[in-house]
């Protein structure tokens, strides 16, 4: 996105359940742009369906009814913005099961790394994310016949609180480097910009998120508007450079 | 009574059994020992037609053991291709009774599984596994820690087992002679360099592969007491003979071994039965129907059939044992996934009411 000039830039924003946390930020900070939130709870996503002329809508109507709660719209028109931005997308995909439903992230590949190799892990780091629903409706967004598609922008998905749960994983910072790295890779090849999880919230041993951005207290998933800010403020930062 | 042969059932005369049956009928072929029910775990373990019974056991609803499950989010294409869910754990083929008793040692803490290492390409390969990783471990000391999680998997099935299916493949071996110990490929071929002078070709006799059966056994019994065996011969023939001899005698010399010792084992000990796998694929009366066109990889109606006539003669011997299967553990992640939803769609309309 090359020139925003006084423009003030408006941008899409596909997601789940934590989108709550950029809304409620957005309501209590300054923020240099406008959003609007297609979201639908984990559970219920699905696939974007191109329409043609820039629109899009989703594959069932579950989805499109929660669209409706959450953005007022019924299918998204790419031409009305200046971004389409994939927030907080786990691969929430049939192939993968109940224990990445669950930790979701890279997290619970960390939890089973005693005698697998590190090819195997990498193998598996992949495949994880190239179930990622949001690298899936990149997929559809690039394969579709629109040439003129705003600029693509991933952030990942928090990861879970639950440093009393878990403690210190061996090998979790080499996991989540092989993570971050993948999606690079992915966003390199499909031409969209990656943005990981804030540093300042991520906690010393990497495998979770600080208990002070959790939203509620017995919630170990979604985060509150602290760092829902704190991701909005690496949003900013990047629209002018994205691609 | 005029004589012995008068009172014995069809299936004991030719004629009635297999001459005047269609293949497809020849019937009651095994009269299974002991019962298994499908809450029984069973391991299963030995040359590659081993993997066919542990597929149907888990396909039926039996109790089939994987005391080195794949990691969970791995893809079922990828887990096979990193030999997770072939045998109750990764041990790669067991093709000899000797493998079989090698591994048993190393599980009970008799020997230490040695250190020897091969390296190709700048990948090292477990001597013992050596196709256990599509292209090697990235290092010498994560393929020892992949092997020792292996063993403790291999003594968790022996330990934790009603069951412990084993099927004897090859009698051609090689060994280490300096050290003793046995490779189930021939160092060279997968990785690995070949020594003329270490590593030795060794056509294993009736009575090595007996004793080491029989060894194996009493190990595993030792640790499980109430452990019972069901041997089984596979009838994939050898793919290639170092004996000098051409490979279809080599084939019938081995497989005539094998298909001895397991009955002589099976007939002298109460807790271990025989299947006639090796009898439903490679007798003539089957008139190699049950192999691809290569005459040597059975084809899907051949393990069907197999598998078919092993249930189907536990029925017939235990008519009254099988149970449906307690789903109490489903219906309880069905519902944690329900929760989960709505929990997610909780804390989505908050932020948007």
């Amino acid at each position: 996105m090359s020139d925003l000039g006084s423009h003030v830039p408006k941008v899409c924003i596909l997601s789940n359940s934590h989108s709550g946390a950029l809304v409620k930020a957005r309501d209590k900070k300054q923020v240099p742009f406008e959003f609007d939130v297609y979201a639908a709870p984990n559970g219920q996503q699905g696939a974007i369906v191109p329409l043609g002329d820039g629109k899009f809508t989703a594959n069932n109507d579950r989805i499109v009814e929660f669209w409706k709660k959450t953005s007022k719209q019924e299918l998204i028109d790419t031409k009305n913005y200046q971004a389409l931005w994939f927030h907080a997308f786990c691969g929430y995909s049939p192939k993968l099961n109940s224990e990445y439903a669950k930790r979701r992230n890279w997290l619970f590949l960390a939890s089973n790394t005693h005698g697998l190799s590190s090819a195997l892990i990498s193998a598996m780091v992949n495949q994880v994310v190239q179930s990622n629903l949001a690298l899936m409706n990149i997929t559809v967004l690039r394969n579709s016949a629109e040439k003129e598609l705003p600029p693509i922008l991933v952030t990942s998905e928090p990861l879970p609180s639950i440093d009393s749960q878990y403690g210190t994983i061996d090998g979790a910072e080499w996991m989540r480097e092989r993570w971050e790295s993948v999606w690079e890779t992915e966003a390199n090849r499909l031409g969209f910009t990656y943005i990981p999880q804030p540093a300042e919230t991520v906690s010393s041993n990497m495998i979770s998120t600080k208990a002070e951005y959790v939203a509620k207290k017995r919630d170990i998933h979604h985060m509150n508007e602290e760092y829902g800010g704190l991701v909005l403020d690496q949003v900013s930062n990047a629209l002018p450079t994205l691609r | 009574l005029t004589n012995p042969y008068k009172s014995l059932e069809k299936k004991a005369f030719w004629r009635s059994a297999v001459a005047d049956v269609n293949l497809f009928d020849i019937a009651q072929l095994w009269t299974p020992k002991h019962p298994i029910r499908k809450k029984h775990p069973v391991a299963t373990f030995g040359s590659c037609f081993a993997q066919h019974i542990g597929r149907a056991l888990e396909a039926r609803g039996y109790s089939w053991m994987d005391t080195e499950p794949a990691p969970k989010a791995l893809s079922t294409e990828l887990a096979s291709t990193y030999n997770y869910h072939i045998f109750t754990c990764r041990t790669g083929n067991l093709y000899t009774t000797s493998l079989l008793n090698q591994w048993v040692d190393w599980a009970s803490g008799n020997t230490e599984a040695p250190s020897e290492v091969w390296e190709k390409d700048g990948r090292f390969y477990d001597p013992f596994r050596p196709n256990i990783e599509p292209n090697g471990f990235a290092s010498a000391e994560e393929m020892m820690d992949s092997r020792a999680v292996a063993i403790d998997a291999f003594l968790m099935a022996i330990t934790k087992a009603r069951v412990f299916v084993f099927t004897l493949g090859l009698t051609e071996s090689w060994i280490n002679s300096d050290q003793g110990y046995e490779y189930p490929m021939c160092p060279g071929t997968v990785a690995g360099t070949f020594d003329e002078s270490q590593h030795k070709f060794v056509n294993q006799s009736y009575k090595t592969i007996k004793k080491n059966l029989e060894l194996a056994i009493a190990k595993m019994r030792k640790l499980n007491p109430k452990l019972k065996f069901i041997l089984t011969v596979s009838p994939v023939p050898l793919t290639a003979t170092m004996s000098g001899k051409h490979v279809l005698v080599a084939t019938t010399e081995s497989k005539s071994k094998l298909r001895a010792v397991a009955g002589q084992v099976a007939e002298t000990e109460a807790f271990v039965d025989y299947f006639p796998s090796y009898e439903i694929i490679a007798s003539p009366p089957y008139k190699g129907t049950f192999f691809e066109p290569n005459q040597r990889s059975v084809n899907l109606h051949g393990v069907a059939t197999v598998m078919d006539q092993f249930f189907n003669c536990l029925n017939a011997q235990f008519p009254r044992l099988q149970k449906s299967k307690n789903t109490s553990k489903n219906k309880k992640r069905i519902a944690s996934a329900k929760t989960d939803d709505v929990v997610c769609e909780e804390e989505l309309l908050d932020a948007f009411n």
